[in-house]
Order: C-alpha cells, then sequence, then structure tokens
C-alpha cells in the first residue's frame, strides 16, 4: 500500500506562485523531469512558492493552498531568502535552488498523512452566513438584493438590446495558471463576456529595482548610462520573448511545443529554435488569435503603451532605433499594423528572429539603449523608474470590454505583463 | 420485438473491452503528448498507471453549496450513455448487445446524453470556470449533433435500414461506405472527436479556463470523469467501424476480432489527432458547423442517395 | 409477461416520481434535469409498446429541447440553484385541487373506456410503417420544408454570431457609460 502510494505520486503536480525575482526557478523547476505541471490548484500535490513571496499574500495563499486536496505540501524555492514559512501556511519543504532540492525527503513529507500540510486551515463554515430580511429567510429590498453568503448579489443591468440579464461581479486571477502571478482583475461578466473590467490591481509591493533583476538586468543599466553589450541585452529579450511564448502556447493547448521552447530557450540553441519559432508561427496560432483585442495606434498613442505592445499597433517606438550601435548592425524597429493578439504574437516572434540575427552579428558591440523585451525603461518626472508592464497596464481596462472569456485570458497573455517589474518605481 | 434471452454474461464482457479500449487510449494519448514534448521515456509506459492511482489516493474535496447529485452524476451519466450506445453497436453479427431495428437513432439519442452529463459537470461545482465551460459545450454539441445525425442517416440510405447490422451487411455485399462516402466519414470523424470534447474540441477541460470542469474535480470522481470522456471518445470511434469500415469484415481472423483491431486503431488515431491539431476557438468551430458542415452533410446525403438511384450495385442490389 | 409488468411499474412510477419532483425541489437546475427524468421514463415506456423509433427520437429531442429550457431557467427565474429558501410556486390549492379533479376524471375515462386489443404482430420494419402513414405522399414536401427552415436557422447563425450580442454597441456603452443603470423593479 505504502509502495502504490509512493508510485502514484512519484511525479507530483505543481501549481505555482511566483513570487519577487521567482520566474527563473519557476521554469527551471518546469523542466525538472521530477515534476508535471498541474492545471489548477485543485488536483496539484505541491504548491511552488518560487521566490520571495510578499507578506499580504498570506491570506490568499491560505485560502488557495486549502483548496488543494490531500495530499499536499508546500514547496518554497527562494534562493538565498530567509527560510521562514508564509505567516498562515504550513511548514513545507524549503530549498534554495532547484538543485538543491531533496526528492525523498519531499516526498516524505508530502505523503505524510500526520503532518501539518494535511490539518484544515480555515473553518468549515462560509465566510458569511446566508440570512436575509425576508419571510422565508430572503434577503434584502423585495425579492432580490441584499448579499447571500457575504457576496454581492448578481442584479440586473440595462443592456443595449434592452434585455434585463444578470451583471456578475467576479475576478481574473492573481494566481490565474498562465497568466502573470500577483495580477488581479476585477471583472462585470454577462453570461461568458466581460462588460467592463472594474480594477486592476497589481498585489506585488511598490519598491526599486532589486540587484541582479535576472533578464531586465541589461536595459536597467543601459537605463542608468552604462554601457551594456548588444549580446547580453539580446539574449536577455530571448529568453523573456521565448517564455512568454511558451506560457502562451500552453494556454493555446500546445503543451508539446510549449515543453520544447522552454527546452530550446536553456542554451539558446539557435539553429533548434528557428525550427521551433516556424513551428509556433503557424497559422493555427493565427487562426486562434487574430481579431482578438484590437488596439489601435491611436490608442496605444493615448494610453502611452511601451514595447511589442505599441509596435503591434502601428507605432514605431523603439529606443534602439536612434542607436548608433544598432544603427550600424543594419537594425529596423518590427512593427506591425494589426494591433490584435496575433499582431502582438508576430511582433514578439520577429523579435526573436532579429535577436537571433543580431546575435550572430553583434560581436562586441555596446549600447545605451534602455529597451527590455515589455518596452523601453524611461524616467520619470520625479527621477523615478517608468517600467513598460507599468504603462502597459493600462491597456487592460479599456481593453477588456466586450471580450468573450477565452478572449479575454489571451489578451492578457498577449500583453505580456510582468507584474514585479510593474511594481517598480 | 423479442430479442431473444437475456445474456447475463454480456454486459461484464462490454465493461471489459471498454475499460482495456481505454487503457489503449490513455497509452496512446500518453505517448502523442510526449512525442510532441520529445520526451518520450520509460515515464510513457508507467504515466497512465500513475496517473490512475493518483487520483485513487488524492482526496475528494468539495466546494462551498455544491449540487452534489449533479455533480457527482455527471461522470456517472457519461459512462451510463456510453454502455448504453454501446448496447446496438455489433462486433460480430452474433456478438451484438440486442440488435435494434433503429440502432443507429438509437445510439445518436444516447450521445444525446452528453449534453446533460457536460451541463451537469459545469453545474453541480458552483464554480464559474466549470460553469462556462458546460455551457460553451452546450453550445458546440448542439451545432454538431447535427451534422452527426445527418451523416448517420447518409450511411442507413445504401442498407435502407436503420438497423447498425444492415448496415454492415450491406457493406460486406457491396462497398465499405468509406469509399463511397469519404466525405460523410470525414464528417462522423469530425463529429467523433466533438461529442467527447477531445481535442480541437476541448472546451470543457480548456487551459484558458484554468482546466474547466477539472478546475474542481480531484479524486475518483476526477478519474471517472476521465474514463468517461475517453470511453466516450472510444464508443463515437467504435461506431465508425460498422458504419464506414464494413464491421468486421476481413480475411483470416474472425469478425470480432477484426471489430476489434479496427476500432482501436481509429479510436487510438482519433486521440492522436487530438493533439495534432490544436485547437481553434469556439467561434470558429461554431461557425465551421453551423455553415460549413451541415450543408455539406445535407450535400453528401444527396450524392449518396443520387449515386444509389444510378448504380444500384453501389449499395448490392 | 411479468417482466413486462415490472419494468412498467418502474418507469410509470419513476414518471410520476420525477414530475412531483419538478414542483417540490428549489433549485431551477434540478427541476428542469427532473422533467427531463420523467420525459425520458415515458419514452421507455414506449419501447414496452415496440416502438422503437418513437423511442430513440423522443429521447434526442427531449434532451435538447430539456438543455435549452435549463438554459433559460437559470436565466429568468428567481433562485436557480435552490440556495435562497424561497417559495416558488404559486397558488399551490387551486393547482393541487385542479389537479386531483384532472387525475379523477382521467383515470375513470381510462378505466371505463373499452380498449380495443389488437392481435396482430407489429410490422417488420416499423419506421418505414410510421413515416408512410404519418407522411404518405407529402414527403418529400415535408423534406424540403425542414430542409428551409434549417437554411434559414443557419442563415441568422451566421448574420448574428459574428458580431455577438451586442455587436459594436460595446464601443458604444464604454464610452458613455457611467455605471449603468440597475433595475431593481420587483419583478419576478
Amino acid at each position: 500500500m505504502h509502495r502504490a502510494r509512493h508510485f502514484a505520486f512519484g511525479r507530483p503536480r505543481a501549481f505555482p506562485v511566483v513570487g519577487l525575482g521567482g520566474v527563473e526557478p519557476w521554469r527551471e523547476l518546469l523542466l525538472h523531469r521530477q515534476l508535471s505541471l498541474g492545471r489548477g490548484p485543485r488536483d496539484a500535490d505541491l504548491l511552488v512558492l518560487s521566490g520571495e513571496i510578499p507578506t499580504d499574500w498570506g491570506n490568499t495563499l491560505r485560502a488557495l493552498f486549502e483548496t488543494m486536496a490531500l495530499p499536499r505540501l508546500v514547496l518554497y524555492v527562494a534562493p538565498g531568502a530567509d527560510t521562514d514559512p508564509l505567516p498562515g501556511l504550513p511548514p513545507g519543504y524549503t530549498a534554495s535552488s532547484v538543485e538543491g532540492i531533496d526528492w525523498t525527503l519531499l516526498w516524505e513529507r508530502l505523503l505524510d498523512s500526520q503532518g501539518p500540510s494535511a490539518r484544515a486551515l480555515l473553518a468549515d463554515q462560509p465566510p458569511t452566513p446566508w440570512r436575509g430580511r425576508g419571510d422565508h429567510g430572503q434577503g434584502g429590498e423585495g425579492m432580490m438584493g441584499g448579499t447571500p453568503y457575504g457576496r454581492p448579489m448578481a442584479m440586473t443591468m440595462e443592456d443595449p438590446d434592452q434585455l434585463a440579464l444578470d451583471d456578475v461581479p467576479t475576478a481574473l486571477g492573481p494566481h490565474f495558471p498562465g497568466l502573470p502571478s500577483g495580477l488581479y482583475l476585477g471583472l462585470r461578466l454577462q453570461g461568458d463576456r466581460v462588460r467592463q473590467c472594474e480594477g486592476v490591481e497589481n498585489r506585488f509591493p511598490s519598491q526599486s529595482p532589486p540587484p541582479g533583476s535576472g533578464h531586465r538586468e541589461p536595459a536597467l543599466r543601459a537605463r542608468a548610462r552604462e554601457a551594456v553589450p548588444v549580446a547580453d541585452l539580446e539574449q536577455a529579450r530571448l529568453r523573456s520573448h521565448l517564455g512568454w511564448l511558451a506560457d502562451l502556447l500552453d494556454l493555446c493547448d500546445r503543451p508539446g511545443l510549449a515543453m520544447r521552447l522552454r527546452e530550446a530557450r536553456k542554451d539558446l540553441d539557435s539553429h533548434a529554435l528557428r525550427r521551433l519559432l516556424d513551428r509556433a508561427e503557424s497559422r493555427q496560432l493565427y487562426y486562434q488569435t487574430r481579431n482578438i483585442g484590437v488596439i489601435s495606434s491611436a490608442q496605444a498613442r493615448q494610453w502611452r503603451l511601451a514595447g511589442p505592445v505599441a509596435r503591434a499597433s502601428g507605432l514605431k517606438l523603439d529606443t534602439r532605433n536612434h542607436d548608433p550601435a544598432y544603427r550600424e548592425l543594419g537594425f529596423q524597429p518590427v512593427v506591425e499594423r494589426g494591433g490584435d493578439v496575433w499582431s502582438r504574437c508576430r511582433v514578439r516572434i520577429r523579435e526573436c528572429y532579429q535577436s537571433l540575427d543580431l546575435l550572430d552579428r553583434a560581436g562586441d558591440a555596446h549600447t545605451r539603449a534602455p529597451e527590455g523585451a515589455r518596452g523601453s525603461f524611461l524616467d520619470t518626472a520625479g527621477g523615478g523608474l517608468d517600467t513598460p508592464s507599468a504603462r502597459n497596464l493600462a491597456a487592460l481596462q479599456p481593453g477588456l470590454a466586450g471580450l468573450e472569456w477565452h478572449e479575454a485570458v489571451l489578451f492578457v497573455g498577449s500583453l505580456d505583463l510582468d507584474t514585479e517589474e510593474a511594481a517598480w518605481r | 420485438m423479442n430479442y431473444g434471452p437475456v445474456n447475463w454474461l454480456a454486459p461484464p464482457l462490454a465493461l471489459v473491452l471498454v475499460i482495456l479500449g481505454v487503457a489503449w487510449l490513455a497509452w496512446v494519448n500518453r505517448l502523442a503528448g510526449d512525442l510532441a514534448r520529445g520526451r518520450v521515456s520509460l515515464e510513457t509506459l508507467m504515466g497512465p498507471p500513475r496517473d490512475m492511482l493518483r487520483d485513487l489516493h488524492k482526496e475528494f474535496r468539495l466546494t462551498e453549496r455544491p449540487d452534489l447529485a449533479l455533480w457527482l452524476g455527471a461522470p456517472l451519466l457519461l459512462l451510463t450513455l456510453t454502455m448504453a450506445a454501446l448496447t446496438v453497436l455489433p462486433l460480430s453479427p452474433d456478438w451484438v448487445g440486442a440488435d435494434s431495428s433503429v440502432g443507429v437513432v438509437f445510439f445518436t439519442a444516447m450521445f444525446a446524453l452528453t449534453l446533460v452529463a457536460a451541463y451537469w459537470a459545469g453545474w453541480g461545482p458552483n464554480s464559474k470556470y466549470p460553469l462556462i465551460a458546460g455551457y460553451r459545450f452546450v453550445g458546440l454539441m448542439l451545432a454538431y449533433e447535427m451534422p452527426l445525425a445527418i451523416t448517420v442517416i447518409a450511411v442507413a440510405l445504401p442498407a435502407e435500414s436503420l438497423s447498425v447490422s444492415s448496415i454492415v451487411a450491406t457493406q460486406q455485399a457491396a462497398y465499405w461506405n468509406a469509399l463511397t462516402q469519404p466525405l460523410g466519414l470525414v464528417i462522423y470523424l469530425l463529429c467523433a472527436l466533438a461529442v467527447p470534447f477531445w481535442g480541437p474540441f476541448n472546451v470543457v477541460n480548456a487551459p484558458e479556463l484554468a482546466g474547466g470542469a477539472l478546475v474542481e474535480l480531484s479524486g475518483a470522481p476526477k478519474l471517472l470523469w476521465r474514463f468517461g470522456q475517453y470511453a466516450l471518445l472510444l464508443t463515437t470511434s467504435a461506431f465508425a467501424v460498422p458504419l464506414f469500415f464494413g464491421g468486421g469484415a476481413g480475411p483470416w481472423w474472425p469478425a470480432p476480432v477484426w471489430s476489434l483491431v479496427k476500432i482501436l486503431l481509429v479510436s487510438g488515431a482519433l486521440v492522436a489527432l487530438g493533439h495534432g491539431l490544436g485547437r481553434l476557438r469556439l467561434d470558429r468551430f461554431m461557425w465551421w458547423a453551423w455553415v460549413v458542415l451541415i450543408p455539406l452533410s445535407l450535400l453528401n446525403l444527396f450524392l449518396i442517395g443520387l449515386l444509389i438511384l444510378i448504380w444500384p450495385g453501389l449499395a448490392g442490389k | 409477461m411479468s417482466m413486462e409488468i415490472v419494468v412498467f411499474v418502474v418507469l410509470a412510477l419513476a414518471a410520476m416520481v420525477s414530475g412531483w419532483l419538478v414542483f417540490r425541489v428549489d433549485s431551477m437546475a434540478r427541476a428542469t434535469f427532473s422533467l427531463l427524468g420523467s420525459f425520458l421514463a415515458v419514452a421507455c415506456l414506449m419501447l414496452l409498446l415496440a416502438s422503437e423509433f418513437l423511442f430513440a427520437i423522443t429521447f434526442l429531442m427531449m434532451i435538447g429541447e430539456m438543455v435549452i429550457m435549463v438554459l433559460y431557467m437559470i436565466a429568468f427565474m428567481m433562485n436557480p440553484a435552490g440556495l435562497n429558501p424561497m417559495n416558488m410556486v404559486h397558488q399551490p390549492r387551486w393547482a393541487a385541487a385542479a389537479g386531483i379533479v384532472t387525475f379523477l376524471v382521467l383515470a375513470s375515462v381510462i378505466l371505463v373506456t373499452d380498449w380495443p386489443v389488437s392481435e396482430a404482430n407489429p410490422p417488420a420494419d416499423v419506421t418505414a410503417a410510421i413515416g408512410h402513414e404519418l407522411l404518405g405522399g407529402s414527403m418529400l414536401i415535408f423534406e424540403t420544408a425542414g430542409v428551409t427552415l434549417l437554411t434559414g436557422m443557419i442563415a441568422v447563425m451566421a448574420m448574428a454570431a459574428r458580431r455577438g450580442r451586442f455587436g459594436d454597441a460595446i464601443q458604444v456603452q464604454r464610452e458613455d457609460d457611467d455605471g449603468g443603470g440597475h433595475d431593481h423593479g420587483g419583478h419576478h
């Protein structure tokens, strides 16, 4: 019996929550053969908290961990951070790096049915009781209204075609699998169509960029007036785009190609990458993503969008265009006119080809263009940092209105928001 | 109608065959996925039994105020409708559950129950992602049921009978329907993918809905749901064999063996195709069903009718 | 013979009980599926009458109808999941009285009538017999009408589907929306 259990959980399913600096450890963990990726938290075995998790996520993560079916365990992968468990979560298994994980010990803790992870964290009752004012216990004014179980009741809204149907307040995020971690979108749905996006919250704490910011680092150093090798900048861009493309392909239900991209991303083998990018940029992806979430160039200008998102709407915004080193290499910014999800995908894929090409020819050239993968890092009036992801967040609220659910998810994915970066000041 | 004495061995035997078929499909699916990832290894072999044991050891956790009767009834209904549909599948003229004179309409009616099962799987958990998934499947299935029904009638036309055994007999006397109605075969196979929401039609377990109906399922009910989905895929593709591929026809081996081999081949091919085709958008598929497939299936019906009027030999007359 | 009686009794009871459940359960979803259960039990009763084609067709039609009905019930009725402890029936006493009277009238009609009993076997091809009986010489007209109706439906769907229910109106609403109009009404 015990051996059957051990065999059954030999490849535990992981559900990720990515914190500060946690993107790279999670990507590395994804490639590990001992782990498989879970779709949602319920069926997952491991709640992987990679990077340093902000402490005010404790309540959300406690509720998330509680939805996981037993046996379950928290796996902290936090390079260099302290090893205290997050308040509210039971102690799990802590590792400072992916190589340092002792899988036997992990399995032991996972399958320990008497351990702290097996106990209930929350009381087994609804957060607020159901009680109203009516004769039969119904709530509120007359037959409608009230707050059943503490949640706002779906009221009816007048529509352009005069039908008064329900308007459901709900949320997308903050830990939706496939979308950036910490992004909370308050939506009002009608059926599966988003009427409007009420609020966009980035749950990462505001702070200045830490030293060693991974693949944003070359662009940040360029902003600080340092001369950065072109090869570094382009490699960082390539890594970022490939990671994003793999996540998007997972959302589009092509996990095979996504996994191959992730593996090729590790050592950036040019030949293999070109072949994989050819396969990714297929008619299938085109049909799946075209005409969704169109952002016109006027809107892109008005909302001050950045990077590939702006370039996909026809704006020729690229700081590399004005840089002498790039001009010498014959650089032309990649611009598309469609403004839909497909255009944004195509811009990034073409930029991958362009980066591979530049890497071959760059040699020892140095540049000062602060062009990160998501756009340029600018200075604000007060001397602070204006990150491209923060600017792109502005596209969410107006852009989501009227989209069906699957279109909304693809739209958010296509913006390639880095929530940690968006919180930098 | 008198079907003779009840053979009490038949239901357990059918269940055993379905379990073996589902195991085959689970392995084919795993192999296709690992080939796509480039990671074929021993894990490909160990994967499906491991997943099955894992589901058995995992706890089934309730959501807040679920409709438990409908939620747990969904996988049971899926399995029940599959077994009911298999009643009219002939592995050979003697090996058939009950050779109903309206077998073709009978199994189409059983497949229609998938609507109910998927709706229950969406409504039961009281959670928004399964709900959206269930509703989307209702829209999809209503669209794909029509080309299925029309194509199946076109298959019954040469045999001038709605009984599946007569369709097999007609094919064995004349030509396989795969040769005389290739368009019908393609449409039927597409609908055979749509009914168990597989591959391109995977709106029920969708990744952009965080797993759809699978979001809140864990443990034994999840295993039963996935089992039911595989069994339904096995059944829809199994019916392609007597309808299009001549049933148990073939040299050397007895008819039941040929039937089973063909069923395994067709269902394996459909499972693998699910991986290759990726997913297209729901609105694209709705458009395809209503604007393209239904007219094409009507065209197929008219074509085969015309062909039989001109060449009665096509129907073995 | 006795097996048929047993099956008949079981199916008849199932039909009646699920019909009664339609009005007893609070959840609109469960009510609709109880109604479906009742219809399917009646369809199975047709199997006992050797009407296999009618059984299969009734099955198909009732499933499609009830699933569409459940969508409307959830959309328009209050208390879709039965979580609100409210009374969903109206005028229960009048309805009960009318039900009992109807039952007594129908039962007496059934018991008093002298039903003709046929000793003939059902025809070999039941479907063809039903087809000839119902449609006779007008088969082609009915088929053509059916296909025309289908074409009309598809055309409507193709026109409506592209723009969705709101079409371009979402843009308009986005620009002049300030929170929309909540309609409390008091409708039920």
